[in-house]
């Protein structure tokens, strides 16, 4: 049963991944986006992180996505839906991704992970998560994530400073 | 007084630093200041001389500081003096001193004045700190900064093509030896875990006989490349673009000598490997008579002594081979007199020419009959000729005998007959120079006939001395033969080649001939063979450029209808440098400029791809940018102008390229664990 | 319940705070007081860098060198690369200033952005845990990119700057999927953890932690420009402004090659064989790469960024060898990248300076006759050249003599071999340049005297200190590479 349901949100991701990349309206490929995201967050329920998978929908599947449609209207993308988006090359990166993708199964195959519960982290153990996962951020991995808020703050500068600058010209 | 030894590089590096940094200020006192430096080394040297020759000798070890210390490894700056090195010394400073003077003369007027002696004194530091190390880093450090001013001295007249162009061949051609010289150090450093000569001769005992050969060859590649050896040869000659001073200080008296010096040093090592000593053996008689053949038909004076170097240096690599180390240092010895005052010789008839056409100035053909204008220049140059051609009693006499007595005693005869062979072009091609030069008629264009007077005397004095050393510097310290002074007191720095033990047999011999000789007795051994044979040779070829330059002067052509293909290729030197271009630097240089062309075109497609990115940051300001409600009706143009460039952006394929090739190595690193 | 609260050193964490709290005060004061002058928050920055850097000397590292359970580790190691991303930052800073086409933008961001970069580069250099380094590699990417494309007028800064982006965030995913397959072979992203579990658990060498190691080998291999993954190198060295170049090529590597260092000596040992042949490849590779290619070159910016790459190639050689258990190769790293910051940083700084009186001079042709023109600046130039290119008595000779004998310590032969060539092929383009200057005539009539930008003094300062360290550590080397050593010993 929960395998069946993760081939079921594998395959969903992988889908809606590939028709997004092929859109050629950018709109399309937007929402489509919006699925893969909520697929993933699927999996995150399945992988007994209901907390993440909240997450995932409440921040991308919400927050970003909206940010993405809006730039995509604000810069009128009326003409640019008519435009092909699709090149030559995508056959080399096609090959590339195919080999590359391949040759990962392949060494993955050779022996998988010797499971991640024989590290015993805490986390999946306690039915509801929440709280683990808020006791390790905030003792073990305070301190990246405090360190996460300066990314945030010099990720913020750095858009503003792209804008700005061309305001003041 | 040997303990200030840190003064004798400690001069020219003021005169470095005086005439670098106020050069426009000194300007045309440069030249007194770089000799006054020189000539206060050289008073170091004198005084160091004195005490090692006068009192005990031994070997003294000057430290200055530790340079580098990295776990057992410790390298110190500290200098050496021991009889190898005071001898080095001597020739160094000496001929050094006597060189910048004479430059002062030669080099007056140019515009290059300051940096010329900023170079020349330079020059010196690195000399003095070559032959003064008492590690193989700090040698390698000398050794790195003459060759830079090698190039930079090659190419001093930058404006003449030729001049950049053989500074550039003499640079190239140098780093590949020193590429040599460099792993023969690491190799070095790793058999015997220390880079001091002191420690390594220690460890060289216990050296197999294929890792001593190892860096006996690694270590002679840097020799070869230095010392101008076949196959690294070809640099030398075009040195010659460069002022004659430099000509004789660095390309004849010093510097294409450190390979010798460095093979001598290293002696030690290079008598546990035999096999690397039989290969410098016959790499320098291959030299010896290959340079001297293509100088029997030279007619650019100084191209003349430049295969004349090049064979003499053969001469002395034959020495190190055949394991007469003292010989080869000896002849450096005297080849420095010789040669050096050869070179001056010949800068001061281009200095009396200098109102000839450019292209006749150092062109013999277009000379003659100068000897009874320029009477000092012409008897220094004579007695010069005579030294090199090994005439007794002057001073190459005793020390090429001492090498081809070594070879041919110590079983060497395919060496010995070289030699031989060489000795006698040597002595032809010299007084073919002489008599093409001073004798006959003179042959000078019109104009400039009544501007040849002789060289003012800051450059004939410099003869002179140089003149009288050619003379008497071979017999004073070199009799007799192999037991001379010279030898006795080289004898602690160099190590007895034991698979050589025929060779002592054979001194002896030698030494019994000579003193018998001079005693004028008639012991009828080897010995005095050889020695009747080498005066033999050396007057034959005497003859023999009389009879072809003097007498029958229509001979040369005759010789030249009869051999015409073996005359083109001497002319031609063989057609060493066209099959150099051919094999070698063309396919290198297509290889270069195909990674070019890759390279342009990238760039190229950078720029094609920039417009456009021009247009896209606008467009992502531009969602910022709020207020401006018309911005999205303006920006329509654009946004075609965007996607339009993105299309163009993609197909040129620059990032993807990129990622492309990205994605090829993680694929290829991923299979190394795949297919291990 | 209680939470037990981490334990925190602070004067251990000084540095970083420092460096972060004069990002935000420097952004606070231009956005308060605009209007006052440049020169003011360049001092200030300087002064926050300084005192970072005294911060950081001042911190003797003890027995708790590992805070906050090694996510912040400060130990001998931290404090020598702190030291190193300090100077390469108040060097860069100098440049800016004295950069006459960034005189007119605005000051705060760009400091504030080099400070945030500068503080994220301590960060990833300062941790023995996967997560801090790609967090800090984050943010000290995230930083560059716009520093890249700080000059708008410029195209070829916006498309460095996408370039770069594009490219980087790319490197980003490989390096986070492969602590990620790590983490799913370990449970662990601390290094020393991931060590013991690897000689303790029985599947000490499973494929998926071979092929995350691999994976992260990429990240931190397009940070640090290796082959094959330096190909955005020349592009985005050549299109940014000359003074974030300089950073560029110096402070990231610093950081990227610190956290490969730590990588390695945690979990290299244990890692087998086919990584030492990835890096051998690869060291061969980046080398041979950056020195072909930069022979060509006819814009001084491309060339600087091949001759990074090849000295990039270098220092692989040395990370092939702490592989192999070396502590010399580690400490012969430190001392490299401190002899490289000094002469690439010089370098840069002539770039800038030469073209302080305008235009700036960016093709090698410009260089022609300098040393006519302006003699104490080709001086300068021609002694980074020399030191660049190995040459004794200069820093970078004996650097380079000290990290290839590391690799000839731990047994490689062809490594230090190829690497010598590759040196001594280096030399023809860098003495091209020092040719270019003393053996040609000025291309075109001096350019007026009097013209020097208000930024002359912070260059001058800059190329003094650049220039006597790369001739003191020439001379002189031996104590700072006992320091150097010293370093790394609180690392295993």
């Amino acid at each position: 049963m929960e395998l069946a349901f993760f081939y079921l949100f594998a395959a969903g991701i992988v889908g809606a991944s590939l028709l997004m990349v092929t859109r050629a309206n950018v709109i399309h490929a937007a929402l489509l986006l919006v699925l893969a995201f909520l697929f993933m967050a699927g999996l995150f329920v399945l992988a007994g992180a209901e907390f993440l998978a909240g997450v995932q929908i409440l921040i991308y599947a919400g927050g970003i996505m909206v940010l993405y449609l809006f730039s995509i209207m604000l810069m009128n993308v009326g003409v640019a839906v008519r435009l092909r988006q699709w090149h030559r090359q995508s056959v080399l990166a096609l090959a590339a991704a195919v080999l590359l993708g391949a040759e990962v199964w392949a060494v993955l195959g050779r022996g998988g992970y010797p499971g991640a519960k024989a590290w015993g982290w805490g986390l999946g153990q306690t039915p509801g998560n929440v709280e683990a996962l808020g006791e390790v951020l905030y003792t073990k991995f305070l301190f990246p994530f405090e360190v996460a808020s300066i990314l945030l703050l010099a990720a913020m500068i750095g858009a503003i400073v792209l804008a700005k600058r061309e305001i003041t010209r | 007084m040997i303990r200030y030894a840190w003064l004798i590089p400690l001069f020219p590096l003021a005169g470095v630093l005086i005439n670098g940094l106020l050069g426009s200020r000194v300007r045309d006192k440069a030249g007194h200041v770089a000799s006054l430096m020189a000539g206060l080394s050289l008073l170091v040297v004198l005084g160091i001389a004195r005490e090692m020759i006068l009192g005990p000798g031994g070997s003294h070890v000057v430290p200055v500081w530790t340079w580098i210390t990295a776990g057992s490894l410790s390298v110190s700056v500290s200098f050496l003096v021991d009889p190898l090195s005071t001898i080095m010394l001597l020739v160094v400073a000496g001929v050094g001193f006597v060189i910048h003077v004479y430059s002062i003369g030669y080099m007056h007027g140019d515009p290059g004045y300051p940096r010329f002696f900023t170079y020349l004194n330079l020059f010196m530091l690195s000399m003095l700190l070559l032959v003064m190390a008492d590690n193989y880093l700090l040698m390698f450090v000398g050794w790195e900064g003459v060759g830079l001013c090698s190039y930079l001295l090659i190419g001093f007249w930058y404006e003449k093509q030729s001049a950049s162009d053989a500074g550039k061949k003499a640079f190239i051609v140098n780093r590949i030896g020193d590429a040599g010289f460099l792993l023969g150090l690491f190799l070095i450093w790793t058999l015997t875990g220390s880079l001091s000569y002191a420690e390594v001769f220690k460890a060289a005992p216990q050296l197999a006989a294929p890792a001593a050969t190892a860096i006996g060859l690694l270590l002679f590649i840097g020799a070869m490349g230095k010392s101008a050896q076949i196959p690294l040869y070809v640099w030398l000659p075009d040195a010659m673009e460069g002022p004659t001073p430099v000509s004789a200080l660095i390309h004849a008296a010093t510097m294409v000598t450190a390979g010798v010096y460095m093979v001598a040093r290293t002696s030690p090592v290079y008598v546990q490997g035999p096999g690397a000593l039989e290969v410098i053996a016959l790499v320098g008689a291959l030299t010896a008579i290959f340079s001297a053949s293509i100088g029997l038909v030279q007619n650019d004076i100084k191209r003349v002594m430049a295969y004349s170097t090049v064979s003499q240096l053969g001469f002395m690599f034959m020495a190190m081979g055949v394991g007469a180390f003292a010989s080869g240092i000896f002849h450096l010895m005297t080849h420095a007199f010789f040669k050096g005052l050869l070179f001056l010789g010949a800068g001061s008839v281009i200095h009396a020419l200098h109102h000839a056409p450019a292209a006749q100035q150092q062109d013999m053909r277009y000379m003659g009959g100068l000897r009874s204008k320029m009477p000092v220049t012409y008897w220094c140059l004579v007695a010069a000729a005579l030294a090199l051609a090994g005439v007794p009693p002057f001073a190459g006499f005793w020390s090429k005998d001492e090498i081809l007595a070594g070879a041919f005693f110590s079983g060497h005869y395919v060496v010995w007959g070289l030699g031989t062979a060489a000795a006698l072009m040597t002595a032809f091609y010299v007084f073919r120079m002489i008599f093409m030069t001073f004798h006959g008629e003179m042959r000078v264009d019109h104009h400039a006939r009544e501007h040849i007077r002789e060289s003012p005397a800051v450059m004939t004095v410099p003869l002179v001395i140089l003149a009288v050393l050619s003379v008497v510097g071979g017999v004073l310290p070199g009799f007799p033969p192999d037991a001379g002074w010279i030898h006795k007191f080289l004898a602690p720095s160099l190590a007895k080649a034991p698979g050589h033990a025929a060779l002592d047999e054979g001194v002896r011999v030698v030494k019994a001939a000579a003193q018998a000789g001079a005693q004028g007795g008639g012991h009828g051994t080897a010995g005095i063979a050889l020695i009747v044979l080498a005066i033999a040779v050396a007057l034959g070829g005497i003859a023999l450029a009389w009879r072809m330059y003097l007498r029958d002067t229509a001979a040369p052509a005759r010789l030249e209808r009869r051999f015409p293909g073996l005359y083109r290729l001497l002319l031609n030197k063989y057609y060493v440098d066209e099959i150099y271009q051919a094999c070698i630097v063309e396919p290198i240089y297509r290889l270069m400029r195909a990674l070019f062309d890759f390279d342009q075109k990238v760039v190229d497609g950078a720029v094609n791809g920039s417009s456009f990115l021009t247009v896209w940051f606008s467009r992502i300001s531009g969602i910022f940018d709020l207020r401006t409600v018309d911005g999205a009706v303006n920006g329509t143009a654009g946004v075609i102008g965007f996607f339009s460039q993105l299309f163009k952006f993609i197909q040129s394929g620059m990032v993807q390229n990129y990622l492309f090739v990205m994605l090829l190595g993680v694929f290829l690193m991923v299979s190394a664990y795949l297919f291990r | 319940m209680t939470i037990p609260f981490p334990q925190i050193h602070w004067a251990y964490l000084l540095p970083v705070l420092l460096v972060v709290g004069g990002a935000v005060f420097v952004l606070m004061w231009d956005a308060f007081f605009p209007q006052r002058e440049r020169s003011f928050l360049v001092t200030l920055t300087l002064a926050v860098l300084a005192s970072a850097l005294g911060a950081s000397l001042a911190a003797q590292p003890g027995s708790e060198a590992a805070s906050m359970g090694g996510m912040y580790l400060y130990d001998g190691f931290t404090r020598f690369v702190f030291a190193l991303i300090l100077l390469s930052s108040f060097f860069s800073v100098l440049l800016s200033a004295a950069q006459r086409s960034l005189e007119e933008v605005p000051a705060g961001d760009y400091l504030g952005l080099i400070l945030f970069a500068t503080s994220g580069m301590m960060l990833m250099a300062a941790t023995r845990s996967l997560l801090m380094v790609f967090v800090g590699l984050e943010i000290f990417s995230l930083a560059l990119y716009v520093l890249a494309g700080f000059l708008r007028g410029q195209p070829e800064g916006n498309e460095a700057a996408l370039k770069y982006f594009l490219l980087g965030s790319f490197a980003s995913g490989f390096l986070l999927y492969g602590m990620a397959l790590i983490f799913g072979a370990t449970g662990s992203v601390d290094l020393m953890e991931i060590a013991q579990r690897l000689t303790t658990s029985p599947p000490s060498r499973s494929p998926a932690f071979l092929l995350g190691l691999g994976f992260v080998v990429v990240g931190l291999g397009f940070k640090v420009a290796a082959a094959p993954f330096y190909m955005w190198t020349p592009d985005v060295y050549e299109g940014s402004p000359t003074a974030v170049t300089a950073f560029m090529s110096v402070g990231p590597k610093v950081a990227a090659f610190a956290a490969f260092f730590r990588l390695l000596l945690a979990v290299g040992p244990r890692a087998g064989a086919e990584l030492d042949a990835i890096l051998w490849v690869m060291a061969v590779l980046t080398m041979t790469a950056g020195n072909v290619s930069a022979i060509w070159q006819s814009n001084i910016k491309r060339m600087l960024a091949y001759s990074s790459i090849a000295h990039a190639g270098y220092i692989l050689v040395a990370l092939a060898a702490v592989r192999r258990g070396s502590d010399l190769a580690t400490g012969s790293f430190l001392f490299y990248m401190l002899v490289y910051a000094l002469m690439n940083m010089g370098a840069f700084c002539v770039v800038v300076a030469a073209g302080a009186r305008g235009e700036e001079r960016t093709r090698i042709e410009d260089y022609a006759g300098l040393g006519y023109t302006r003699p104490a600046l080709a001086a300068a130039m021609a002694l980074f050249m020399v030191s660049l290119a190995g040459i004794p008595p200069t820093g970078g000779f004996v650097a380079k003599f000290y990290l290839f004998s590391a690799a000839v310590k731990v047994g490689f032969v062809w490594l230090p071999v190829i690497a010598v060539l590759n040196s001594v092929v280096s030399v023809s383009y860098y003495l091209r340049l020092v040719v270019l200057m003393y053996m040609r005539e000025p291309g075109e009539a001096p350019a007026r005297p009097g013209l020097l930008g208000p930024g002359w003094s912070y260059a001058l300062a800059a190329l003094v200190l650049a220039a006597a360290g790369v001739l003191n550590f020439g001379i002189f080397p031996s104590s700072f590479f006992e320091l150097a050593l010293r370093s790394t010993l609180l690392l295993n």
